[in-house]
C-alpha cells in the first residue's frame, strides 16, 4: 500500500519494482495536483484511490488499510511513494512476520547504514524517538519509518485516528496498547533528489498531535 | 545593539524559511500561528526600546516580562482550542473524502 501525493515522478518506478514481490498494489493519491493519479494508472496498479483533497498521510493510509482489510489481505505492507524505500526488501518483512510470528515489523533507517540520512533529520527523528518513549513507551530506534509490514491481526486492532505524519509513532502507540508483538529490521536511508518527506515545520506538527493524543483528543 | 544584529540575522533566516514553506505549502493555521510569533520577535528585536517605553508608559511596572507572559499563555491556550476543533472538523471532511474515493474506485472497477 503506497500512500502518494505529488510523486508523479517516482510513483510508476516504485509500483513496477513492488508488483514484484507482492500480490496486489494499493495506491492511495492523497490530493495531488500533478499527474501522481495518471501516472500509478499507466503503471498498472490494481487499486487506485484518489483524495479529492489533501488529508495527510495518516488520512492516506486508513484509506488504503480500509481497502486492503476489505479485499482480504493477510500481510499489508506500506511504503513511501518517492523511492526513499526499496521494495526489494519486501521479502525480508513478509519472512520476519511469518516465521517470527511478528504482528508489525518496521524498517528502522537507524539500524541500516544511514549515512546519506541528512544531519537536521537524524536529529529531528531522534528526538521525535525520545518523545515517543518518553509520552507513549514506545521502544523503537525509528517511529516514523514509513516502510512497514503488518499481519491481519493487527490492522484490525490497530484504531487510525490521526491525519498526518504523526500516524507513525500512533500505529505504535495502539500496538503496545494491545500487546501486539512488533520487530525492527535494518533498512538504508534512501534519499533520493525527488524526496518530498517530513520538514522541519512538519516535525513541530508531529510533536504537537502527540502532545494532544497524549492528553486524550 | 550585538544582540539586535544577530537576533537580526537569525531571525531573518527564519522568515525566509517560513516565507519559502508557506510558498511552497501554504499557509495553513500551526504556520499562520508560528508567522504571528515571528513578527512579535522581530518587532522586540527592531524596537526594544520603543515597545519599552509604550508599556511603561500605560502603567507596568515591568511591562516586557508581564506583557510577555500574558500574551504567550493566552495565544497558547487559544491555539490549542482552535487546533482541537479544527483538527474535529478535519476528520469529519477526511470521512467524506474518504468515503467518496472509495466510492469512485469501486465504480472504476465495475467499468472495467
Amino acid at each position: 500500500m503506497i500512500p502518494a501525493y505529488n510523486t508523479e515522478k517516482t510513483i510508476g518506478n516504485i509500483i513496477k519494482r513492488t508488483k514484484k514481490y507482492v500480490d496486489r498494489v494499493i495506491v492511495v493519491d492523497d490530493g495531488s495536483s500533478d499527474n501522481t493519479y495518471q501516472e500509478a494508472k499507466k503503471a498498472g496498479v490494481d487499486y487506485i484511490l484518489r483524495h479529492s483533497i489533501n488529508r495527510g498521510l495518516g488520512a492516506a493510509t486508513k484509506t488504503g488499510m480500509i481497502v486492503a482489510l476489505k479485499n482480504d489481505a493477510e500481510i499489508v505492507i506500506t511504503l513511501d511513494s518517492d523511492l526513499q524505500h526499496d521494495p526489494e526488501n519486501i521479502l525480508r518483512f513478509i519472512e520476519c512476520l511469518k516465521e517470527k510470528n511478528i504482528d508489525i515489523v518496521i524498517g528502522s533507517r537507524f539500524l541500516g547504514d544511514n549515512k546519506k540520512m541528512p544531519v537536521i533529520k537524524k536529529i529531528g527523528n531522534s528526538g521525535l524517538n525520545f518523545l515517543g518513549r518518553l509520552l507513549f513507551g514506545i521502544k523503537s530506534t525509528d517511529t516514523q519509518s514509513g516502510f512497514r509490514a503488518f499481519n491481519r491481526k493487527a490492522l484490525e486492532e490497530i484504531n487510525f485516528e490521526l491525519d498526518g505524519y504523526a500516524i507513525s509513532t500512533e500505529i505504535l502507540k495502539e500496538a503496545k496498547e494491545y500487546n501486539l508483538k512488533v520487530e525492527e529490521i535494518p533498512i538504508d536511508a534512501i534519499y533520493p533528489e525527488e524526496l518530498s518527506g517530513t520538514t522541519v515545520i512538519s516535525g513541530f506538527k508531529i510533536l504537537i498531535d502527540m502532545l494532544l493524543r497524549k492528553v486524550g483528543r | 545593539m550585538i544582540g539586535q544584529v544577530f537576533g537580526g540575522i537569525v531571525l531573518f533566516i527564519i522568515t525566509i524559511y517560513l516565507l519559502s514553506y508557506i510558498k511552497r505549502e501554504g499557509l495553513d493555521f500551526i504556520t499562520f500561528f508560528f508567522l504571528v510569533i515571528l513578527l512579535s520577535l522581530w518587532v522586540i528585536v527592531l524596537v526594544p526600546e520603543y515597545s519599552d517605553y509604550i508599556l511603561k508608559k500605560i502603567g507596568f511596572e515591568r511591562p516586557f516580562d508581564a506583557l510577555i507572559a500574558i500574551i504567550a499563555t493566552s495565544s497558547l491556550v487559544l491555539t490549542l482550542k482552535v487546533y482541537i476543533s479544527m483538527k474535529k472538523i478535519d476528520k469529519s471532511i477526511t470521512k467524506i473524502v474518504r468515503n467518496e474515493a472509495i466510492k469512485e474506485m469501486k465504480k472504476d472497477k465495475k467499468d472495467k
